[in-house]
């Protein structure tokens, strides 16, 4: 039998268990959590930074440094100082699995992805109220089941009231360095009943400010602010580099001046170009609105605005990029206007 | 290519792509979790992704980068491990298959892919060399060396490569 033969035998059967339909609703399920995140993305930016500490302390009992430092039979005191010593929980991703096949995932968004036994589900926000996670806006967007709203939530808490106990580091305790696609690293604390709580951020960025977003395609992009070299930006694997190797914006323009970063990331010529547009935040800005000078807005899928680190980016269109961006607070006032490239 | 729209698109590639990934992976149900991220993410981008030279390798490569992002990988396992509750869990497929994907799950990842674009979706070397983003000469070496480890396996005959030492430019067709 032939290579290929084997190959296509081994692949299984042509006749898959989802249809066109399952897809469109997948995309519809992403655009609506795309909106209502938006919506509340610089307001839950400052949430999550103050309920992520919470959830990790109540989850172990006490105060947030009980993580780092708290006793728990077998694990090696030494590494999860070492390891933790320099983990700036901002800007990461946090992973809280909660056995019967539950995980979830606080993003620095804001918003929240999740699996049950049922399916996945995301909602725009959450909170911690009183030692307990309270989700807003949940919606699913499975195919295999619908669960109402209510069920999800009330299941999410009743599994949030255990308190698993950190026992061991799983790998050994060593972070674990992904693949080549944003080199994230993920720190994961397991227990004994397979419940886990797993950090996520890029090395890249460590110890400096940093958010990273995902590019239509999967790719990772990052955008770090380095006090030697401004912003500095990668686009899936390849390094773009900061402002101060090439001068992205002119000397002496505003820092929130929109940058433009270009990478050729991608397999197909014509196609293969990534873009991302990223800047700082001014004082007071949570949201940005970029648009063209006909007054048509851009797309804001993707978009990552931070505004504890002080810095947004979005992925755009190569060729097709918004002239102007348009800052505004979290009461929707317009704060200033910079052209892109200043 | 006469596609006119994206739900057509997935039903045209849906089979080849959860193949292909099945391969790539070496489980089916993960395949076809990778699979639907991707022809959603291509759905999304539609009127970028259809004018592409191979909407089809633009998906299987966007399939391919969430397969290789450990932490987004992990988070579908999950999902899937979670759809799983309640559903048959022995594998269907003969033993014979279950080898085959584990031999191929062993190579590392490049020379993983190069394996199914070219043995399974029936690339040529400079398509692959697209897909991937490499030169076409690392396509061959990458071929040779992954050949080599599958013969060890005994999955491959001595005759698999040759045609890329006598014809540079040859594209394969299935």
């Amino acid at each position: 039998m032939s290579l290929e033969d084997t190959l296509t035998r081994a692949a299984g059967p042509d006749a898959v268990r989802f249809t066109a339909d399952d897809v469109a609703r997948r995309v519809a399920g992403r655009r609506r959590t795309r909106r209502r995140a938006r919506a509340v993305a610089g307001a839950a930016g400052v949430v999550v930074l103050l309920g992520l500490g919470a959830l990790v302390a109540d989850r172990r009992g006490g105060d947030p440094d009980d993580v780092r430092t708290g006793p728990a039979a077998g694990r090696d005191e030494e590494l999860v100082a070492a390891a933790t010593g320099t983990w700036d929980l901002r800007g990461v991703s946090i992973v809280v699995g909660v056995g019967d096949g539950v995980s979830l995932e606080l993003r620095p968004d804001g918003t929240l992805d999740g699996t049950t036994p049922c399916g996945t589900f995301r909602a725009d926000g959450w909170t911690v109220e009183a030692g307990r996670l309270v989700v807003d806006g949940l919606a699913t967007d499975s195919h295999r089941c619908h669960p109402d709203p209510g069920r999800v939530e009330s299941l999410l808490l009743d599994v949030l009231e255990g308190r698993p106990q950190v026992s061991r580091w799983v790998d050994d305790g060593v972070a674990e360095v992904a693949g080549p696609a944003g080199d994230w690293t993920t720190l994961q604390l397991t227990a004994p009943d397979g419940s886990f709580v797993a950090f996520e951020r890029d090395v890249r960025s460590r110890g400096l400010p940093a958010i990273a977003g995902e590019m239509p395609d999967g790719r990772a992009w990052t955008v770090t602010d380095s006090p030697e070299h401004g912003l500095c930006v990668t686009l899936g694997e390849v390094d773009v580099g900061c402002d101060g190797v090439g001068p992205a914006i002119a000397a002496g323009a505003d820092p929130a001046t929109p940058r433009g970063a270009t990478g050729t990331v991608g397999p197909h010529p014509g196609e293969e170009a990534a873009e991302l547009l990223y800047a700082h935040l001014p004082a007071g800005a949570t949201a940005v609105a970029p648009e063209f000078d006909d007054g048509r807005p851009a797309d804001l899928a993707g978009v990552v605005v931070d505004a504890d680190v002080g810095l947004w980016g979005l992925p755009v269109t190569p060729g097709d990029v918004p002239d102007l961006v348009r800052y505004r607070d979290d009461r929707g006032r317009q704060i200033s206007v910079l052209r892109v490239g200043g | 290519m006469d596609i006119l729209d994206p739900a057509r698109f997935c039903d045209r590639v849906s089979g080849r792509l959860v193949g292909s990934l099945t391969l790539y992976c070496g489980d089916r149900h993960l395949a076809e979790e990778l699979a639907q991220e991707a022809l959603a993410r291509a759905w999304e981008r539609w009127p970028a992704v259809s004018r592409m030279a191979s909407p089809e390798a633009w998906t299987f490569r966007t399939a391919m980068n969430l397969a290789n992002s450990g932490f987004r990988r992990r988070r579908i396992e999950r999902r899937v491990l979670a759809r799983a509750v309640g559903r048959e869990t022995v594998d269907p497929d003969d033993g014979t298959a279950v080898a085959v994907r584990a031999a191929v799950r062993a190579l590392p990842p490049r020379q993983r892919a190069v394996i199914v674009a070219r043995w399974f979706l029936g690339y040529g070397v400079a398509e692959t060399a697209e897909l991937l983003g490499c030169a076409p000469g690392t396509v061959k070496s990458t071929t040779h060396q992954a050949l080599a480890r599958l013969r060890e396996s005994g999955l491959a005959d001595a005759d698999a490569d040759a045609e890329d030492d006598d014809d540079d430019t040859e594209e394969k067709v299935r």
